[in-house]
């Protein structure tokens, strides 16, 4: 790694010939023969010279490359660079480098409009500054060069730790909104740490209520950092310095809370795709993640019981662990314990010697429950002949889970040789660790099953479908915000648009929720609020009026077609999208015109136009699910205890444990923030040519 | 107050005006720090005219405050080098700041200085560094030691001279370990890029205590120093074992490139080890499922790790082992990292997962994106051609797909086939027969150049050729080269075979060639092949028709092969080194992209293993790029002078002895290159924009 120069810029629709870049702020670290500036021009230029698929984020001109990321909003963070440089340290690090600009310009927002009583403004700002855009940026011009000179030096990264650099830099958010004058700015800056203090701990307040509002019981805790920056800028400054050059680099010292907790909030993201056609699942994998919110005082040491004794199986199995059985089977015993006394000690909400207490009753009975459900599933593993990507020459168990990478807090050492989970752990928010397992295969129904039919009635040109639900998990749990994503292939199915906002033209019914048709997408959406577990048939109808004409031309190889994505083959095979367009030229001025007014029985434009702006028509073959499963963890993964001990202070500690399973849309949540993971997952159905009848 | 007003070109004198204004108020910081953002936003809208602020800028180091020396700081490394003799000035605000008790101003100083080229800075900061670097602050430590490296690239000599590196190189033995893990950084910076002034190598001691320091240093200090083991060579089995152990852990950091320098070191150690895959039996299936593990990461992270895995693939089968599903694409990947992904598939394609690629390769073929599609079909043409017991399968599927008449397909299909009959010539004729019935729908100049290929090597036994082949004639003059070329061989492939019907096209085409077409090396073919077919001892050898022509231009054509997937070893060696780098991505040896990059290698040592990379790899690929030899097929005697008036001929002279060569093979050439992986990584190397250049495939 040695970048020369690190830029952001702002490049909205790129794929437009005069649209140019604005370099919204850059700084260079080496010594380059040419202006950082010209060598973004040079950047644009190849980036256009190349077609848009192939444009990997890695770009080689003369002599040059360019690796960058996309972030909102048309952002791009640029690195340049003319050596051989480590390029995964190098794109990690823009990927880290985007998730502390969001740390520090999106959570002082939310604070500021805390801080605002206006709560109309409120509001506003907070809608709008979810993302980092080119306003934000150029406002926190000095903040961000802060963190370019701290982050890297000389082109070598330094730290990414967020954290950590909010002990260095201090500066304050530059806030759109806010109409200062200079008088009062310099009334903050001379006020300037005592208002630092006020912020930090209103911050967390902040974030502790956002952490709240799902599920959690928060104690609204407020953090008091005794910290070393209270005096002088000086010695602030050498706070950081003696955090960062710590061993343990990842915690200042002197953190006091008045009620120490931790949370862990154990989500689970299913990737799952399945086959209606050939009736199979195709794909079920999981990725977990483990978030810990930390609000602990002093240097606590905390140590986690997992049950899943496969940890060490993937860790290492070079080894013969006879040894490590005894501590597995002691950590099984304890797990029990665990239970028991959770059980009977069922109002307390946590016991003294540090054993984790499941937020609810039911939550603790349900994972007794799940797990011997966990056991079947590993009884199913081992008689089929499937072997999971990670298997042990050790023994026959086999590994579920997979691929588990730690935060850095977790000495791997002696995870290894030891076996368990054993960290000092950052303040505040952090990743504990990720993982992942493959569930396929595994002849466990899937959590939420549903078949869609569509029926297309030629004569009285109409399109049914119906589309049956089922749930899998168990009765206790509540599935949330369950949306359905049901396609309706435009290419196949003529539906009536201009006529489309006439009564009778669309009905639904549904035994639950509620269902809506979204013309852009050509998709049925049916969300359900709640939905309990081992439902078997849920059912939903819709019916569509359908052009008459076009209806009666469709035949089952033109079904056939759609669901292999292949494209009405009397049109020569180019794609739907460029025969809109060809057609839409035929047009006379005059259809325009009736078009564009949705007269004379013509189509009304729009529709059209958006429809054919709807770029994959590989999507219209895929019915998509996205829903909230709390307290459950898909694959069985259970934290048995948590012990935290802090030789000094000795408090009590109140551990919080979250499960939940989710399969969620593309769009980011706070949880990416903490992670450069992809934060969602697809739930996929893939329709077949049964999914669909033709009567005539 | 938004500082999005600032960005708005201003001119020197108004700020200067601004300036002025700020110091009449009584307290005039703020002022001032937003004069100087205002400074800093012109710096970025590229407006030079502000370093005719210099001396007003310097002036304002006076003012107690960090914010407002940090910006002048940044003022200063940009424009100094434009005005170094009002900078000059400025000096003595960093001798004054560095002996300051607050150790920021003291890194900020020396930082500053070593960042400005201009002599009398760098000569002040080489007297500074010296005794900074031994500062009681770590962060002030921290500085200089990057301080070192900043000079080293402004006078690399004088580093040397002055002993700075071997001081650094002391600071390895530092109590601190984030300042071990900064020197290390400045160290292998020097190594990498000091263009062989300066030569790190670690003593055994030392490595180990790096290694023992892994735990202690942040992520990025870890990367470092997994990066920097490499320049420790292993005396014995035993040490590379113990420390491909200690690296294990890390294979599940959280940090990708913590772990992708992971697996480079234990590559690395791998050589020093005998069969490491069966001292450590795990050790494949780790370091495999730590690469896949990272393919859950966002695209561009994948992508740079599906590269590596090719790279690995190639070097490295026996100590990583990958499981071909896990590469197969999700529906909304990029469609480069489709397109590596199936690279890779292809790659690990074998006799035992044949069956599951191909049921996977069939539903990309029929998918909605063309790009895919396409690739999707050259990759069952190359999968048959790799294994042969498959092939008829392969084909079979890509018959299927073309029967369905879908334009793009059948062009790729066309392609493929050209490829699969040159390997097995005469086995699937039905194929060709399937897309000749769709031949309208090709219209691209390599599909038409291997169709028409196809024409000419399948003109006997297909019965109404001529008339396709008179419909991509007639369009000779505007086809491009490669097309035209082909038409010129294939037309008189056509005759030698049916000379009755193929007389008047290949006349045609030889007097188009010959008197219309402007390219004097299409009319030199054209008037080669004429000559060749009107020769006077063309057909009287025995009285057969044209023997001896055919002899030259109806040869076997050289059989293509899969074998060499590999690269050749010493480039792969060296790559090794690089994983994780830029070089990775690019796969291409080093040097050719990175001129000053330092070469690696694996350093000497009894322990070190000799590996066998498949031999057959340097020998299969040069036959492959090599023209038929047989010296019969080669009468350069025969035309020895041209008497065909020609202005351009003699200018072209040079060219002829490979001529024909070339127009067999020229094109023949082709195929081998699309079957051969190693330059489908060089096609590859050019789609990750390396020539920058369109990719024409």
């Amino acid at each position: 790694m040695s970048i020369i120069a690190l830029c952001i810029l702002h490049w909205p629709e790129n794929e437009l010939a005069y649209q140019s870049s604005e370099l919204l702020i850059g700084r260079d670290y080496q010594f380059c023969p040419k202006n950082s500036i010209d060598l973004i021009y040079e950047f644009e230029a190849a980036f256009k010279t190349l077609s848009p698929d192939e444009r990997t984020p890695f770009i080689y001109s003369k002599g040059i490359s360019y690796i960058y990321i996309w972030g909102d909003n048309d952002i791009i963070f640029l690195a340049i660079t003319n050596r051989n440089v480590q390029v995964m340290q190098t794109i990690i690090f823009l990927k880290h480098f985007y998730l502390i600009l969001m740390e520090f310009l999106i959570d002082q927002e939310a604070f500021v409009t805390k801080g605002e009583e206006n709560a109309k403004s409120n509001d506003h700002s907070r809608k709008s500054n979810i993302m980092i855009d080119k306003d934000s940026i150029k406002d926190n011009s000095c903040l961000i060069y802060e963190l370019f000179d701290e982050c890297i030096d000389f082109g070598i990264i330094q730290t990414t730790d967020y954290k950590i650099l909010r002990e260095f830099i201090k500066l304050h958010l530059n806030k759109p909104e806010a109409t200062k004058s200079y008088e009062d700015e310099n009334d903050y800056s001379d006020s300037s740490e005592e208002f630092s203090k006020v912020e930090k701990s209103s911050k967390k307040k902040s974030r502790k209520q956002k952490f709240s509002h799902d599920d959690i019981r928060s104690t609204k805790n407020k953090a008091n950092t005794k910290d070393v920056t209270s005096s002088e800028i000086i010695e602030m400054n050498s706070s950081i310095v003696r955090t960062g050059i710590s061993s343990i680099n990842w915690r200042p010292k002197g953190i006091f809370y008045p009620k120490n907790e931790i949370y862990l909030d154990i989500v689970e993201l299913i990737d799952f795709e399945f086959d209606l056609e050939r009736n199979i699942i195709k794909k079920n994998e999981i990725r977990g993640f483990c978030f810990t919110s930390c609000y602990l005082s002093g240097m606590p040491v905390c140590r986690i019981g997992l049950n899943e004794e496969k940890l060490s199986i993937t860790s290492s199995s070079h080894e013969p662990y006879n040894e490590s059985v005894s501590p597995e089977i002691e950590s099984d015993e304890k797990e029990y314990d665990a239970k028991d006394d959770t059980s009977s000690y069922d109002q307390s909400e946590q016991r003294d010697d540090g054993f984790v207490s499941a937020p609810n009753v039911a939550d603790s009975k349900k994972s007794s429950e799940d797990n011997n459900k966990h056991v079947n599933i590993e009884g199913d593993t081992e008689t089929s002949h499937y072997n999971t990507k990670v298997v042990s020459s050790v023994g026959q168990s086999t590994a579920k889970i997979a691929n588990i990478h730690y935060h850095q807090c977790i000495d791997l050492t002696t995870l290894n040789t030891e076996g368990r989970v054993c960290f000092i752990p950052p303040d505040d928010k952090f990743m504990l660790m990720s993982y992942q397992a493959d569930l396929f295969k595994q002849k466990k129904k899937p959590l939420i099953m549903i078949i869609p039919s569509y029926r297309i009635h030629k004569d009285s040109a109409k399109l049914q479908v119906l589309c049956v639900l089922s749930t899998s998990f168990t009765k206790r749990l509540r599935c949330k915000n369950l949306v359905i994503r049901l396609p309706v292939n435009p290419y196949l199915i003529p539906i009536r648009y201009n006529s489309i906002h006439k009564d009778g033209e669309m009905r639904f019914k549904a035994e639950i929720g509620s269902v809506t048709f979204k013309i852009d997408t050509s998709e049925l959406i049916w969300s359900i609020e709640e939905v309990h577990g081992k439902e078997t048939s849920l059912k939903m109808m819709a019916e569509i009026a359908l052009d008459k004409e076009k209806c009666l031309g469709v035949t089952d190889q033109d079904v056939n077609d759609a669901v292999h994505n292949k494209i009405p083959s009397s049109q020569g095979g180019d794609t739907p999208i460029s025969n809109a367009k060809n057609s839409a030229e035929v047009q006379s001025s005059e259809m325009e015109l009736d078009s564009f007014y949705g007269v004379s029985d013509a189509p009304i434009s729009s529709a059209t136009q958006i429809k054919s702006q709807y770029k994959n028509p590989s999507h219209y073959n895929i019915a998509r699910a996205t829903f909230l499963l709390p307290s459950l963890s898909y694959s069985g993964l259970k934290v048995t205890y948590i012990d935290v001990s802090e030789p000094q202070l000795n408090y009590s500690c109140f551990p919080w444990i979250k499960y939940s399973t989710e399969s969620k849309p593309h769009s980011s949540t706070d949880n990416s923030r903490l992670s450069d993971d992809n934060s969602f997952s697809d739930y996929l159905f893939k329709l077949g040519v049964s999914s669909y009848t033709l009567v005539s | 107050m938004s500082d999005g007003k600032l960005f708005v070109k201003s001119k020197s004198s108004e700020i200067r005006a601004e300036i002025e204004r700020a110091f009449k108020k009584s307290k005039p910081h703020a002022r001032v720090k937003i004069i100087l953002k205002k400074i800093l936003s012109n710096i970025m809208l590229n407006n030079n005219e502000m370093c005719n602020l210099m001396e007003d800028v310097i002036d304002l180091m006076r003012i107690d405050d960090l914010d407002i020396r940090k910006m002048c700081c940044h003022y200063l490394i940009v424009f100094a080098r434009v005005k170094p003799k009002e900078a000059f000035r400025a000096l003595q605000f960093f001798n004054r700041f560095r002996d300051d008790r607050n150790p920021i101003l003291r890194a900020l100083s020396i930082k500053t200085v070593s960042s400005i080229g201009v002599p009398e800075f760098i000569d002040f900061s080489f007297t500074i560094v010296g005794k900074l670097l031994h500062d009681s602050d770590a962060y002030v430590r921290k500085a200089a030691v990057f301080s070192v490296s900043r000079l080293y690239q402004h006078d690399p000599k004088r580093v040397i001279n002055e002993k700075l590196a071997a001081s650094v190189g002391d600071m390895l033995r530092d109590s601190n370990d984030s300042i071990i893990s900064a020197a290390l950084a400045c160290l292998s910076y020097l190594h990498e890029h000091g263009e062989g002034k300066f030569t790190l190598v670690l003593d055994r001691a030392t490595a180990f205590k790096l290694a023992s320091d892994l735990s202690k240093v942040n992520e990025w200090g870890q990367a470092y120093i997994l990066n920097l083991l490499i320049c420790f060579t292993p005396q014995t089995g035993e040490d590379a074992l113990s420390f491909i152990e200690t690296i294990i852990p890390c294979l599940q950091h959280q940090n990708s490139s913590v772990i992708l320098n992971s697996i480079k070191a234990i590559i690395y150690f791998g050589n020093y080890v005998k069969n490491p895959e069966l001292v450590i039996p795990t050790l494949s299936k780790r370091l495999g499922s730590s690469l896949v593990s990272l393919l859950s990461k966002p695209p561009e992270i994948q992508f740079l790790v599906l590269r590596n895995v090719i790279l690995l693939i190639l070097s490295r089968k026996e100590l990583v082992s990958f499981d071909v599903k896990t590469f197969f694409c999700n529906y909304n990947d990029p469609i480069y990292i489709k397109d590596t992904k199936l690279e890779i598939i292809y790659l690990l394609a074998n006799e035992n997962n044949v069956n599951v690629v191909l049921r996977e390769l069939e539903e990309y073929a029929t998918e909605i994106d063309i790009a895919m599609a396409r690739k999707a079909i050259r990759a069952f043409g190359n999968l048959a051609i790799k294994i042969e017991s498959v092939s008829d399968q392969c084909i079979e599927i890509i018959c299927d797909l073309v029967s369905n008449g879908i334009s793009y397909i059948v062009r790729e299909a066309t392609i493929v086939m050209k490829n699969v009959i040159r390997k097995y010539p005469r086995r699937y004729d039905y194929v060709v027969k399937e897309i000749l019935k769709h031949h309208k729908c090709i219209d691209e100049p390599d599909a038409k150049a291997a169709l028409i290929w196809l024409l000419g090597y399948y003109a006997q036994r297909i019965d109404n050729i001529d008339k396709i082949f008179d419909e991509f004639v007639s369009n000779f003059k505007e086809e491009p080269l490669e097309v035209q070329y082909v038409i010129l061989s294939s037309a008189t492939k056509f005759y030698l075979q049916v000379p009755d019907k193929g007389e008047p096209l290949v006349l045609k085409v030889l007097k188009w060639a010959t008197e219309e077409v402007d390219n004097p090396d299409v009319r030199d073919r054209g008037f080669m092949y004429w000559r060749l077919i009107s020769h006077v001892e063309a057909n009287t050898a025995n009285g057969e028709f044209q023997s001896s022509t055919k002899k030259i231009i109806l040869d076997s054509n050289p059989i293509i092969s899969t074998e060499n997937d590999s690269i050749d070893p010493a480039i792969l060696e060296e790559l090794d080194l690089n994983i994780g780098t830029l070089a990775s991505i690019y796969l291409k040896p080093v040097q050719t992209v990175f001129r000053f990059a330092r070469k690696k290698s694996l350093g000497e040592s009894p322990a070190l293993q000799s590996h066998s990379l498949p031999s057959t790899a340097t020998t299969a690929s040069t036959d492959n790029f090599s023209m038929p030899k047989s010296s019969s097929t080669y009468p350069v005697s025969d035309y020895e002078s041209p008497k065909i008036p020609d202005d351009n001929h003699k200018f072209h002279d040079h060219n002829r002895d490979s001529l024909i060569n070339d127009m067999d093979s020229a094109f023949e050439k082709e195929p081998a290159k699309m079957a051969s992986t190693k330059d489908k990584l060089v096609k590859k190397i050019s789609s990750a924009a390396l020539l920058g250049r369109k990719n024409k495939h």
